[in-house]
């Protein structure tokens, strides 16, 4: 191997360095949460907000009214008329496996977004 | 007499052509059993350029450029992985353009490992800027960026050595003197 | 330059290459999930496909849900069982093959389990309310009067009519033990009929863990933690092709005078099931034997249920005591894995 065919090896390792270091820099920024809320009302898509922000989405619909709280990085439901107010008590939630469900009003919440690793695909309740 | 030394060197063309073709797909199938360091699907080694080159250092532009096309649609086909032929087809045209331009300026200056490593290198540019259209994300290519490079350079070395070696013996053959 | 090749053979070759480049242009399958989540049978129920990419299939399931809720609900006036049960005492009533078939297979399960899991419990969960604005702790007068209309001795299964008859005026039928097993069946079955092989399920808290995951690998179950809240596990269970039923203490309750009345009643007493149990999975490839075995079993307490699970092939249990130990059978022992620190895994 003579000089030239060294150098231009060396060329393209040096470049292959930089863009590994690119990509780890890169990662690094994407980390951020990128997750969103989703809530429906009898099934269908009402709204959808980005986890990250702080939001209070009022629903008042026949079936009832609640009120859902996203809170930078977790959401729950912060009222609800209905009477026992299961899905008050449900508290916060920040995971996609998560979600917070009032039967009487239909409305449940869901959250969308890059799955955690090692996350499971459901739990048995 | 200059009539049937230009149908003597047609044929000698069509079957040096034919030979090389054949050559390239059979590299290709076989090529397909190597693993590649990518998880990606369809990438893959670039050893075909062996061909590539040498037919560089014979023929002219549209006729390689016919080579690489041929070699990869035949390819694809046989292979049945039509997404594969999409990064080889985009490898394969790019490195050919890369190592044409180098043989063009530079013919006799640079070696053939140095040519072919810069040609392997350009063929993975191709094949992860299709990877990036696929994925719609650049930052998927990006990532496999580095390892693609060195394996290039793996790669091109040793693509260079065959190819090197079948030019010299090509060269001294009566067979190919007058194409 | 020699011209080489000829006007035809350039033709050949480029039409050879649109052929090839329009094959290209019609994209591989992505893998899609494609997923609904959508109220059915009185809950939430999530499907989540994942080699398959049509939203009719997803209509045909969801739909599916909605015909067994149709006809099985009590709290639909004019489902079957509401009119076997409007009808107690007076007329059998003739229905559909479905609901006849698991009807007769509850029963079956009633006896399998000497009457700790039993349908005809109807009159008892009614006057509970359990999980209703009407729930109250009744008197015991109440209840000695609403036992009597239970016994799923009583229940007549005319196969040649294909007709259920309640005895006593008064009873009632509640197939809420194993009717979102029954859906879970059928929603395997249509799976399997569409060429899905991989997919997760959850209805209500049911999990049908269809076919693996796209990698091959196993899918991974929790198992509710039940002094937690909703969706966070104990530990974790590794299969394929499975379905996957609790019974829990703490799903339908409510609390009276520091007393955790829930939904899951012992047929003896007419009062909710009061024994070490706290929560029990059962693991099947069948879910309506997993929904009818989770619900007898944690009446049955973990001695008997670990008995019965035991003689039953293929089926395997998990039992969560309120002293915080974990009873695993034999078969689910190397599938599970304990995740939290507060319980222990006894045998």
């Amino acid at each position: 191997m003579r000089k030239k065919e060294l150098i231009l090896i060396g060329i393209i390792l040096i470049i292959a360095c930089g863009v590994y270091g690119l990509n780890i820099y890169l990662n690094r920024l994407d980390e951020g949460h990128k997750k969103t809320v989703n809530i429906f009302i009898e099934g269908k898509l009402f709204k959808s907000v980005d986890i990250d922000t702080y939001e209070e989405v009022k629903i008042d619909t026949e079936y009832g009214k609640n009120i859902v709280l996203i809170d930078r990085g977790k959401v729950r439901m912060k009222e609800a008329s209905c009477p026992d107010n299961v899905c008050v008590h449900m508290g916060w939630i920040s995971k996609t496996i998560q979600n917070i469900v009032c039967l009487p009003a239909k409305v449940h919440v869901e959250i969308a977004g890059k799955e955690e690793i090692g996350e499971i695909d459901a739990v048995a309740k | 007499m200059q009539l049937q030394n230009n149908g003597n060197r047609k044929i000698k063309k069509t079957v040096f052509m034919a030979i090389l073709l054949s050559l390239a797909l059979v590299i290709g199938y076989v090529e397909q059993f190597i693993p590649v360091p990518v998880v990606v699907p369809g990438v893959k080694l670039g050893l075909a350029n062996i061909i590539t080159l040498t037919a560089l250092y014979f023929l002219n532009f549209k006729e390689c450029l016919m080579l690489v096309i041929l070699r990869v649609v035949l390819t694809g086909f046989f292979a049945g992985n039509i997404i594969s032929m999409w990064y080889s087809l985009s490898g394969g045209i790019l490195s050919f353009l890369v190592m044409f331009l180098l043989i063009r300026l530079f013919k006799d200056k640079l070696s053939t490992v140095f040519i072919s490593i810069t040609g392997a290198f350009f063929h993975n540019i191709g094949q992860l800027v299709v990877v990036g259209i696929i994925t719609k994300s650049f930052l998927v290519s990006l990532g496999y960026f580095p390892i693609l490079a060195v394996s290039a350079v793996v790669g091109g070395l040793l693509t260079g050595l065959c190819a090197g070696k079948i030019i010299n013996v090509l060269n001294h053959n009566a067979f190919l003197l007058d194409i | 330059m020699i011209h080489f090749m000829k006007c035809k053979t350039k033709i050949i070759i480029l039409s050879f290459l649109f052929i090839f480049i329009c094959s290209g242009c019609i994209s591989d399958k992505e893998e899609k999930i494609y997923e609904r989540t959508d109220y059915a049978l009185g809950t939430i129920n999530k499907i989540k496909i994942f080699d398959h990419d049509s939203k009719e299939l997803l209509d045909i399931l969801f739909e599916r849900l909605n015909d067994i809720e149709n006809k099985m609900s009590v709290n639909i006036e004019n489902s079957e069982i509401s009119n076997i049960n409007n009808n107690a005492g007076d007329t059998p009533i003739k229905v559909s093959e479905e609901t006849f078939k698991l009807v007769k297979k509850a029963v079956n399960f009633c006896e399998l389990s000497g009457g700790a899991f039993d349908i005809s419990l109807g009159p008892v969960i009614k006057l509970w309310g359990i999980g209703t604005e009407n729930q109250r702790v009744p008197d015991k007068s109440e209840i000695t009067k609403a036992l009597q209309l239970t016994g799923y001795k009583k229940i007549i299964i005319d196969s040649e009519n294909q007709s259920i008859f309640l005895k006593d005026k008064g009873m009632a039928l509640d197939l809420g033990g194993i009717a979102k097993g029954h859906a879970a069946d059928e929603i395997k079955r249509i799976l399997e009929e569409n060429n899905v092989r991989s997919a997760i399920i959850d209805l209500g808290g049911n999990i049908i863990a269809h076919g693996k995951k796209t990698d091959g690998t196993e899918w991974k179950v929790g198992i509710q933690d039940p002094y937690s809240e909703r969706n966070d596990y104990l530990g974790i269970l590794s299969v394929s092709d499975s379905t996957i039923v609790t019974s829990g203490a703490y799903e339908r309750f409510f609390i009276e005078n520091n007393v955790r009345y829930h939904h899951i009643f012992d047929g003896k007493t007419g009062y909710p099931c009061d024994n070490e149990v706290m929560s029990v999975t059962i693991v099947s490839d069948i879910s309506e034997d997993a929904d009818a075995l989770s619900t007898a079993c944690f009446v049955l307490g973990v001695e008997e249920g670990m008995k019965l699970i035991d003689s039953l092939p293929g089926t395997g249990c998990i039992f969560v005591t309120k002293d915080n130990k974990i009873y695993i059978s034999n078969e689910l022992k190397d599938k599970f894995q304990l995740t939290s620190g507060l319980f222990t895994v006894i045998g």
